[in-house]
């Protein structure tokens, strides 16, 4: 496992200072003017950009990842090896430190009871939606006998765009 | 319906990057046009539309919630000066398509998606964005919904069903296949959506085709013309069409038109459009602080990306390259952003030209670095592996010259070719080979340039040539006969290429080349014949009798 701490959100915005952007949460104000006509609060950066939903962060070294890089073909670990990795956890910003308060986010799951939590349950049904147009429609796309199920997969299309 | 590269279960739903000519373009799948002739396949555009649009909501969404804001700004200000085809809807500003991985449980590895079902990395995202992947897996509850892996930071998490990952699709990463308590049942599929972003779309370092381009509109498929699936809804469509015809016409004013001020544009976009967005000029002060960030951003990413190197390169010597298509010579006028100081695009400055028409070869592997990929490590095994990436490599660039494609940047090592697959070779920029082969060697090595056995040739040409007599050798020889002329069009090359138009193009030539033989034996049988009855003419010249008897 490769070493990292984990700061909460409080923590982690005491060591790292928004970069070029707008106190950590962002104001509406900014928002307005980028889709407006205003003036843009240009330069941007990425320093320190990260999800402001995140719950916690998970910070590793840059240099230490450089490290762990070994001959660069980051093999699947078999399956008995996984339990000695790191598991994500949902909402858990991962974030590499490159200098002294400076970082960039690199990745995030978010688990599907924070989806709901988060976007609600029409986000849950449209997800539904496309899973049910891919299983039963895209999927029979791959048969080679698709004029077997073309009727079937044409019917459920449009029961399912109603 | 073709699937990506590789695999047979990996679908691309929207744009994609078009390699002969390297243009941006709609997978073909999804056009009404492809679909002619295939009636069985005729609703799939439809079906393709509704994916789109459902799916880029989602997206929409999540961007708006999840992603680091400074980085969502970036992305949005970026499509607004840009305007690039994104798919699925119009607040769409951070992937430009989308992929649908589907994968039944009856394999217990990934091998369906090809190369995506390994451990890769995604080397054409633009390095500041970030790829989504929504799972959608249709499973048992007591299915193991098998994990996605980060590789830099070894960590992993279980793909749940409705669970989102947001991640830098550069970095290497890896999914594992779902597991069955038992036998798997049919209906259950591991299913993932990956939306993502191309950085030649994000960053419009590519040219599209418009509608005036008329001479390619046959073989080429176009945002214009086929491209509504991508689009997800007929209106933004016509919106984005409207504002790229605009934007078009505005380059070409640029070109040779008299200049027209920033109020005027902007007055002049809405007019025309009927957008409400504001138009921003890639030129203005406001448009190069935006590309500005971008390439700022987009160099620092890159900067912090992990060494890469595809693990069969290394062990099994394969030296098979993926083609990068390279913008064409007018593109350096279009708006675009690219970093131009990563260790990558310092690594695809490499001498790699391999030949001077050698191009981008759809479905073709490409070498970017000769020399890593000729030599992947200097062990004792290197004569062999050398020798059969010589074969492959020989055989590519014949079959580059023959078909004289453009060329494109090399930049990776995979097994093969797809512009819509998500993963990518290496770029090895520190591991160097030990042993150095410049592109110089290879050329000399393929047979097409051994100059021993071109003299030979030139000489067994020669050495016959003198049985005849001049006014026959003082022609050249018409090789031009030997080219097959097809009646009918070429294929569209486009990720979509249906088999059936590869099927039609290949019989045509093999029946030209039958033609061409039959014509060729009868030929020769003439000849002979008239050699035969020539001499049987001439013998009774010979007859001792009659001769005395002349003379």
């Amino acid at each position: 496992m490769i070493p990292a701490r984990r700061l909460t959100p409080q923590e982690y915005l005491q060591e790292f200072l928004p970069g070029g952007r707008p106190p950590f949460p962002s104001s509406q104000n900014d928002t307005r003017r980028s889709n407006g006509h205003g003036s843009y609060p240009y330069p941007r950066n990425i320093i320190n950009d990260v999800p402001l939903s995140a719950k916690s962060f998970l910070i590793y070294k840059h240099s230490v990842l450089k490290e762990y890089g070994g001959g660069g073909t980051f093999p699947i670990p078999q399956s008995d090896e996984f339990q000695h990795l790191r598991e994500l956890k949902s909402l858990e910003a991962v974030v590499k430190e490159t200098d002294s308060g400076k970082s960039v986010f690199s990745h995030m799951l978010v688990s599907p009871a924070d989806v709901c939590k988060i976007f609600g349950d029409d986000f849950m049904k449209k997800m539904e939606v496309i899973r049910n147009l891919v299983r039963h429609n895209m999927f029979n796309m791959l048969l080679t006998a698709r004029s077997l199920v073309r009727e079937i997969s044409r019917s459920r299309l449009k029961s399912i765009l109603g | 319906m073709k699937a990506n590269r590789d695999g047979y279960s990996s679908f691309t739903t929207a744009g994609t990057v078009q390699t002969n000519p390297p243009i941006l373009s709609p997978v073909a799948h999804c056009a009404r046009r492809s679909q002619n002739s295939k009636t069985e396949e005729d609703d799939l555009p439809d079906l393709i539309q509704a994916l789109n649009h459902h799916a880029a909501s989602l997206g929409v969404q999540v961007v708006e919630v999840l992603f680091p804001p400074e980085t969502a700004r970036l992305q949005r200000d970026r499509r607004m000066m840009l305007d690039p085809p994104l798919f699925g809807s119009d607040d769409n500003y951070s992937f430009s398509t989308m992929q649908i991985n589907i994968s039944p449980l009856d394999k217990s590895d990934l091998s369906s998606l090809g190369s995506s079902g390994e451990s890769h990395v995604d080397s054409h995202d633009d390095p500041m964005s970030l790829t989504l992947i929504i799972c959608m897996s249709y499973l048992k509850p007591s299915t193991d919904p098998g994990k996605f892996y980060i590789g830099e930071t070894r960590d992993w998490c279980a793909l749940q069903p409705f669970s989102l990952l947001i991640f830098h699709g550069t970095g290497p990463h890896a999914g594992t296949q779902a597991i069955p308590l038992g036998e798997p049942d049919d209906s259950e599929k591991r299913i993932n959506l990956v939306l993502y972003p191309r950085k030649e779309f994000v960053n419009r370092t590519l040219n599209l085709l418009y509608p005036c381009y008329n001479s390619q509109q046959l073989a080429d498929y176009s945002f214009f013309n086929d491209g509504e699936a991508c689009f997800g809804t007929k209106e933004y469509h016509q919106s984005w069409c409207s504002r790229e015809l605009f934007r078009h016409l505005i380059s070409g004013n640029n070109k040779y038109g008299r200049k027209v001020d920033d109020s005027a544009l902007q007055q002049a976009f809405t007019a025309f459009t009927g957008s409400a967005r504001q138009y921003i000029d890639p030129n203005s002060t406001q448009g190069k602080a935006i590309t500005k960030s971008i390439a700022d951003a987009n160099e620092l990413m890159e900067s912090l990306r992990p060494h890469w190197q595809k693990k069969n390169c290394q062990s099994k010597g394969l030296s098979t390259i993926r083609a990068e298509p390279a913008p064409p010579a007018n593109s350096k006028g279009k708006f675009s952003i690219s970093n131009q100081t990563t260790y990558s695009d310092a690594a695809e400055k490499q001498p790699s030209k391999v030949a001077s028409e050698a191009q981008s070869l759809r479905h073709s592997t490409r070498i970017k670095n000769p020399t890593a990929q000729l030599a992947p490590s200097a062990t004792h095994d290197n004569k062999t592996s050398s020798r059969k990436v010589h074969q492959r490599t020989s055989h590519r660039k014949k079959k580059i010259l023959d078909d004289n494609i453009p060329e494109a940047h090399d930049e990776s090592c995979v097994v093969d070719v797809d512009d819509d697959s998500r993963d990518d070779g290496p770029h090895s920029r520190s591991e160097q080979p030990k042993i150095e082969q410049s592109t110089l060697e290879i050329l000399q090595g393929h047979p097409l340039f051994q100059l021993p056995a071109m003299h030979s040739e030139f000489a067994s040409i020669e050495r016959r040539a003198q049985a005849l007599p001049f006014k026959f050798t003082n022609r050249a020889p018409q090789f031009r006969v030997l080219q097959a002329k097809p009646s009918s069009h070429l294929p569209p090359i486009t990720d979509g290429l249906t088999v059936v138009e590869q099927l039609i193009q290949f019989g045509e030539r093999c029946h030209w080349v039958t033609q061409k033989c039959e014509h060729l034996w009868f030929y020769m049988r003439v000849l002979d014949e008239y050699l035969i009855s020539t001499l049987l003419i001439v013998e009774p010249l010979f007859d001792i009798d009659k001769l005395t008897h002349v003379f």
